[in-house]
């Protein structure tokens, strides 16, 4: 048993401490994540860029035709960009996360990734990747069509950041239910469908009539639009701009989503 | 150090009753042994792996680790086709703080791969892919390595090179091996625990192991031909 001494490798470099272990992994997901993401497509990562970017621009175009007065305003691009970015930011991270344990399923051979990592991770990398997509097509809205808007940032923060709290609570929820059952992602798919009309996004939600305006006030992504588009437009007062709503849920699903997903259903195989 | 403290871990059997792959075992391997993990087919070896990975967990119990614990050497399920050899590596460098440019010089220069290393992992056939997660997994200074079934990878002379590296490693760390070929568990292990209907005996001896795995199987013939055919079934993964 004397040959097998504890001391140091020499020729070879010796592993350091696990410090800063978790945000070690995280980073190191986050730079997988960008160089695997697209990695078929040239440019890569820029096409998490690019993809949302040129999607608003054809929307645009499509809808401009059809509809000339937006609901506020006096540019239909800037109305439909104030709604349709904030939607992506929930639809984007919530998307992200609820795939986030299925697809790093295989790295939780190297015992050092563990779940909530990659989740950490894909919020991180999304919420960063969708307020990039937010300010540059922001910004060359406001290069290109002279609108005259005074910003309120602060507003405009708080109602993106109710949409990426939804975004993490609906999809760690959506990773738990998908989990148990696999069945869940086709129900969702078909569920989540009508968000995108009854978010507010084409119209302003205080137009309607009351009992659909009742009916509507429900779904908190109203809420984050409704708040986002205060502000840009400070004439814009919104009934739908509750604060607690959004963030509340959101927490409470994270929450839920968490206990669950610790009780240890996601490490015991399939 | 891995110590097991009163472990337990089952699994449900189609019939609706559960079997027992561990029950209530207590032991403790020390650091830098090298162990081979000897058990008949479903045994429950492969499932003991990556509980002490931390991929599975167990039923009741705990798993006490000191220093740092590999990955099952050799497994090349968590590379990324879409990335290259190098991307993926240095990942892995990422994870466990070891300098990327280093292990890529090494792995590149180990697995042979030539201008393979800096192309994606799609394009790669078995054998490179094999190389490329053994060289990553030896590349790096773990305190223990476990290993599952990891033979036959790449031709006579890489076969020969890893596990020349492979011994190399052995001097200052220890190992947790899993195989049936018994020629192997002699080279390359020097103690041994034999898993049996959910208990598990911790021999200092690896030839005193052998001798009671194979008495467990049945089998009095030659010791070397014990081997089993491989693609076995483990039930619980």
């Amino acid at each position: 048993m004397s040959e097998f001494s504890t001391k140091p490798i020499v020729d070879l470099p010796s592993l350091p401490p696990p410090r800063y272990q978790t945000l070690r992994v995280i980073g190191a997901l986050v730079l997988r994540e960008m160089g695997s993401t697209y990695g078929r497509s040239p440019g890569g990562y820029i096409w998490a860029i690019l993809s949302p970017l040129g999607t608003i621009i054809m929307m645009s175009i499509a809808f401009s035709l059809l509809v000339h007065a937006p609901a506020l305003g006096t540019s239909f691009i800037l109305f439909y960009a104030t709604g349709f970015l904030p939607f992506g930011m929930f639809s984007m991270v919530s998307a992200k996360i609820g795939r986030a344990v299925r697809y790093s399923k295989p790295l939780l051979a190297y015992p050092r990734v563990t779940w909530i990592d990659s989740v950490i991770a894909r919020f991180i990398l999304n919420v960063l990747t969708e307020l990039v997509v937010f300010c540059l097509i922001i910004a060359g809205i406001f290069i290109i069509v002279d609108t005259h808007t005074i910003l309120n940032v602060y507003s405009i923060l708080i109602g993106l950041s109710m949409m990426a709290a939804m975004g993490l609570g609906v999809g760690m929820m959506n990773c738990l239910l998908i989990g148990y059952f696999p069945v869940w992602t086709r129900i969702w798919e078909i569920v989540s469908r009508p968000l995108m009309i009854a978010s507010g996004i084409f119209y302003l939600p205080d137009d309607l009539s009351p009992q659909i305006r009742d009916l509507l006030w429900w779904n908190p992504l109203i809420h984050g639009i409704a708040r986002v588009r205060e502000g840009f437009y400070p004439t814009y007062h919104s009934s739908f701009d509750t604060m607690g709503y959004g963030f509340g849920l959101g927490m409470i699903l994270t929450m839920l989503a968490l206990i669950f997903l610790r009780r240890g259903h996601l490490d015991d195989g399939d | 150090m891995i110590r097991f403290k009163n472990l337990s871990k089952g699994f449900r059997t189609p019939g609706g009753g559960r079997k027992m792959l561990l029950s209530n075992v207590s032991l403790t391997i020390p650091s830098g042994t090298s162990v081979a993990l000897l058990g008949r087919n479903g045994a429950g070896k492969s499932t003991l792996l990556q509980m002490i990975g931390g991929r599975i967990s167990q039923d009741d119990g705990e798993i006490e680790t000191t220093g740092t614990i590999s990955w099952p050497v050799g497994h090349s399920g968590s590379f990324h086709t879409d990335m290259t050899g190098a991307q993926n590596t240095r990942f892995i460098a990422r994870i466990y703080g070891v300098d990327s440019d280093e292990l890529c010089d090494f792995v590149a220069d180990f697995a042979e791969l030539g201008a393979h290393f800096n192309l994606p992992v799609r394009t790669y056939s078995s054998g490179m892919k094999s190389r490329l997660a053994f060289g990553v997994s030896v590349g790096i200074p773990f305190d223990t390595y476990l290993v599952d079934e990891v033979t036959a990878v790449g031709d006579a002379s890489f076969r020969a090179k890893s596990k020349g590296l492979f011994l190399e490693r052995m001097k200052t760390a220890g190992a947790i091996v899993v195989t049936h070929s018994m020629p192997e568990v002699r080279q390359l292990c020097r103690a041994g625990i034999v898993l049996n209907n959910g208990h598990m005996t911790y021999y200092e001896d690896v030839e005193e192991a052998i001798a009671a795995h194979i008495a467990n199987m049945g089998v009095a013939t030659n010791p070397s031909s014990a081997a089993t055919p491989a693609g076995e079934y483990e039930g619980a993964n």
